[in-house]
């Protein structure tokens, strides 16, 4: 059984990619499996300063999944240089998922981090709805996309993937401008904004009043996305979007994606990436494939 | 840490709405008092594990006691003896523990629960007072088990079972020496606590949080203090006095 798929940046041994924001930078999660099972990591969105993130809570369960409103709290760019080098010894290159403020943020931050030898591509977040200034602001209109991904590409030493947002009328558009601009794929997608009130206050109940849905929720949203981005891109999609078993994992691929990234799956669980991997080959054999890459946009064969 | 499957050897209520949950898991031997364990409520629906405090920990046995207040803990109190039901841990830090000091321990509500193991391990070389708050007599729980430990005092806010009012104001009320101060329960209980005692004294408090993961890697259950914005999860639940910045 072949698992192995080859995207700008990587040689993933499976598809099997836990999503930036719910994994850390993997210290954590290093002590509970060996992560040299996993095909390759994205780490937790970084910008050129430290960010503390939003006030508590930040976290609220939602039929189906959650809404999240961290707030990209990150240490900052620096840092993160450090926790990325700690995963030099896997058998692995990782994503590095920039955010910032500004293009310029943005170009300083792919500059540093693509420049470190154990990263193989870049993920570009502009679909944060978490943050005021950056974030989805800059990943729900075309002519931006287009710009800054652009922009990006030509500070980044590596290939890199424009992280689209599912907060938007027409989704092949956007893709359609990140690969006009040179992005070398996409991973799509990011949460969906929400809001969930308490019974109790009758007010929103988080702190930054909206959030991102995530979960099993917002899969079927994620599949149409995917189905209708793969039909009119040429470049890779990394799909995500509610991912919880190795049966989602097909479904995401049927549709058109790569590889996956596995969210909130990993907040329920965290031992999910692993159990998903093993679990593939029996599902993958049940389907009636022999390598994954079969499996890639088989939803649109006409047969 | 562990993921298994733990089998329930009972679930019963022991005050109003508050439930004593036994299961067997094999992690036991690993469990420092103040640990918690993340608890599967097996839903398609509600997807996140519930954060709950280890309160004894007894051979192959941890002790749980939850208090029913959503669906989640709602669904709960329907486990069955020997049922399995989904646990990760011991996750968490622990309260550190002290030697041959004259030692508080502050316990409000459902905050009490963690306070068990680690009473009966400072109990062993040190002396030990326990004042535990409740808001009503029909909420009173593990007064029997923690009286073992230590000089027991109750409070209740409507004067129902011993002193009316709650720990702190029994403690601004009453003299009571001590070197060390443990406690958990309410937000402004412990607040009140570190405000009076963090330029005096050495203590140890354990927060709540609303969680998601539970083991560090979503930033969820971040909280803020004067170490920036860190994780009840896994730099906590335990903070020592002075750490936490209670302003919104």
């Amino acid at each position: 059984m072949n698992l192995k798929i080859k995207l700008p940046g990587l040689d993933l041994k499976n598809p099997i990619i836990p999503a930036s924001g719910t994994f850390g930078f993997g210290e954590e999660m290093s002590e509970i499996y060996d992560l040299n099972v996993l095909g390759s990591i994205m780490v937790k969105a970084t910008t050129i300063k430290e960010r503390l993130g939003n006030s508590t809570p930040r976290i609220a369960e939602v039929y189906g999944g959650m809404l999240n409103s961290i707030g990209l709290q990150n240490p900052g760019v620096d840092a993160v240089i450090e926790k990325i080098k700690k995963l030099e010894k896997y058998n692995f290159k990782v994503i590095a998922n920039i955010a910032g403020e500004s293009i310029e943020d943005y170009e300083e931050v792919a500059k540093i981090l693509s420049k470190i030898d154990n990263v193989g591509a870049l993920e570009l977040n502009i679909s944060c709805p978490n943050v005021k200034e950056g974030g989805i602001a800059f990943g729900t209109d075309p002519k931006m996309v287009f710009e800054i991904t652009k922009r990006v590409k030509s500070a980044s030493s590596k290939p890199v993937y424009v992280k689209l947002s599912p907060n938007v009328t027409d989704i092949v558009a956007i893709a359609k401008a990140a690969e006009s601009a040179g992005a070398d794929g996409l991973s799509m997608i990011n949460t969906l904004v929400g809001m969930k009130i308490d019974m109790k206050t009758k007010k929103p109940l988080l702190a930054n009043k909206i959030g991102g849905l995530s979960g099993p929720a917002i899969k079927p949203v994620a599949i149409r996305m995917i189905y209708d981005v793969y039909k009119n891109v040429k470049i890779p999609i990394i799909g995500m979007g509610g991912i919880m078993d190795a049966y989602d994992v097909l479904e995401f691929l049927y549709a058109g994606a790569s590889a996956v990234g596995i969210g909130t799956a990993n907040i329920i669980n965290p031992y999910v990436c692993k159990e998903i991997i093993e679990d593939l080959p029996r599902v993958l054999k049940e389907q009636g494939f022999e390598d994954i890459n079969q499996c890639i946009g088989y939803a649109h064969r006409k047969e | 840490m562990k993921k298994e499957l733990g089998i329930i050897v009972s679930n019963d209520m022991v005050a109003v709405d508050t439930y004593k949950l036994v299961i067997n898991a094999s992690f036991s031997k690993d469990v420092k008092p103040g640990q918690f364990v993340n608890i599967s409520i097996a839903d398609k629906a509600h997807l996140l594990r519930r954060p709950i405090s280890i309160s004894e920990v007894n051979d192959n046995f941890i002790t749980l006691y939850y208090k029913v207040i959503g669906f989640g803990t709602n669904k709960m109190t329907l486990l069955k003896q020997n049922e399995t039901i989904e646990v990760i841990g011991p996750l968490g830090n622990g309260f550190p523990l002290v030697h041959k000091k004259e030692v508080l321990i502050v316990g409000g509500g459902i905050g009490i629960a963690p306070l068990l193991e680690l009473a009966k391990k400072l109990s062993l070389d040190n002396t030990v007072t326990i004042i535990l708050g409740y808001q009503n007599k029909g909420q009173i729980y593990l007064d029997k088990e923690l009286s073992k430990y230590g000089e027991l005092i109750i409070t209740t806010d409507d004067g129902s079972k011993g002193f009316k009012g709650n720990p702190v104001t029994y403690l601004k009320k009453h003299n009571i020496n001590f070197d060390v101060i443990y406690a958990c329960g309410p937000l402004v209980m412990l607040k009140a606590i570190d405000k009076e005692y963090q330029k005096s004294k050495i203590g140890y408090l354990s927060f709540e949080a609303r969680m998601g993961c539970g083991v560090g890697v979503c930033y969820g259950c971040a909280i803020k203090t004067t170490k920036g914005n860190i994780r009840v999860c896994h730099e906590g639940p335990v903070f020592e006095l002075g750490v936490v910045n209670y302003e919104p």
